[in-house]
């Protein structure tokens, strides 16, 4: 599963997930892409699960990118202990998900075959997706 | 000239974010029309210009402009901001051009055919979508075109290789690849990756790893 190789601090801030994703919001590297349509904190086992639907469905044809990582540490205090005592060990690994972010991109697969397989993979995420194809995110300049 | 097609625009006098989003609201887009004098702000119709100007085609479509009724002369459509999600377009930028002057702008290229390996598993990856050309503006092609149906599996076709109109320079790295019918891969790991024992997260670097060391010991 995706995590960081080396990082600064053992734990981060919980943030926020305010706005609309101004970055990574076209198909930049395949022909078609899942777009995420609502806010969420990514696990790696779901981005790993959804990678799993897509490569499977495309019986290892084509290309698979992920356009997303999970860098962002989620902690978690073991059950039944007391309050205090700081704060808990990192449990997890999430990335911060915005609407609008182009989450996998295929490419080298028919329009049909890609569509299915994203379909597949949105099943193994938490927020409502949808299909895009490059002409549609294409042209335009980020805001 | 004629076969560009017409814009039409109109000066605004209010500049802003809440002049913007009440024009957006009316159906007008946002503009600004610069080069060749002072810059000037303007809005066009959503309609007029998403039936006018092809997504493919933002960044290098020479239109002729219509400024208030008068003709205004040619301009490129230099850039379009659009809405992450809706895909709406929010503002153009609108460059006034003279048509033999030399302009800087970024062509499609678009891939003719189909290889006969990519039936055999080749999987053809198109590196590059766009390349940026100079040239005259009334020289401006629509695409670069190139057929693949002769490529076999590992070959390779740079920005050198393509076949650009008279008069056009290219702007990028002659080596700069552009498209490649990649081998079948064959990938052997199916199921989730597990992370083996023993290894329980990522590796602390800067000062928290000196400090996390100390209440270790």
């Amino acid at each position: 599963m995706l995590m960081p190789a080396k990082v600064k601090f053992r734990r981060v801030h919980r943030g926020r997930m305010t706005g609309k994703a101004t970055r990574g919001n076209t198909v930049a590297m395949g022909e078609f892409g899942l777009q995420a349509l609502e806010p969420c904190w990514m696990t790696n086992r779901q981005i790993e699960a959804a990678r799993v639907a897509i490569t499977r469905y495309m019986k290892r044809q084509g290309k698979v990118w992920i356009r997303i990582f999970p860098d962002k540490s989620i902690t978690a205090k073991p059950a039944e202990t007391r309050m205090g005592s700081g704060k808990g060990a990192p449990e997890h690994w999430v990335a911060v998900i915005k609407p609008g972010r182009i989450l996998f991109e295929c490419a080298g697969v028919t329009e049909k075959i890609a569509k299915e397989a994203m379909r597949l993979a949105s099943y193994k995420l938490p927020i409502k997706t949808r299909f895009v194809t490059r002409e549609e995110t294409e042209g335009g300049q980020e805001l | 000239m004629s076969e560009h097609p017409t814009l039409s625009v109109r000066s605004r006098a209010h500049v802003g974010s809440c002049p913007a989003r009440r024009l957006r609201r009316q159906g007008q887009i946002p503009a600004v029309l610069y080069g060749h004098g002072a810059p000037q702000a303007v809005a066009l119709s959503t309609a007029e210009f998403t039936h006018a100007v092809p997504v493919s085609q933002y960044g290098s479509l020479l239109v002729r402009l219509v400024l208030d009724g008068t003709d205004a002369g040619a301009a490129l459509v230099k850039a379009v901001q659009t809405h992450p999600l809706s895909r709406t377009v929010y503002s153009v930028d609108l460059q006034r051009v003279s048509m033999d002057e030399h302009v800087q702008v970024s062509v499609p290229v678009v891939l003719l055919g189909e290889p006969a390996d990519a039936r055999r598993g080749g999987v053809l990856e198109q590196m590059v979508h766009s390349v940026t050309l100079r040239c005259r503006a009334s020289d401006v092609p629509a695409n670069i075109s190139y057929d693949v149906s002769a490529l076999g599996i590992g070959d390779a076709v740079h920005a050198g290789e393509l076949a650009l109109p008279a008069n056009c320079e290219l702007l990028e790295n002659p080596e700069q690849l552009i498209v490649l019918l990649a081998a079948p891969t064959v990938a052997t790991v199916e199921g989730p990756v597990e992370i083996p024992d023993g290894v329980t997260g990522p590796e602390l670097t800067g000062e928290k790893q000196q400090e996390d060391s100390q209440l270790a010991t």
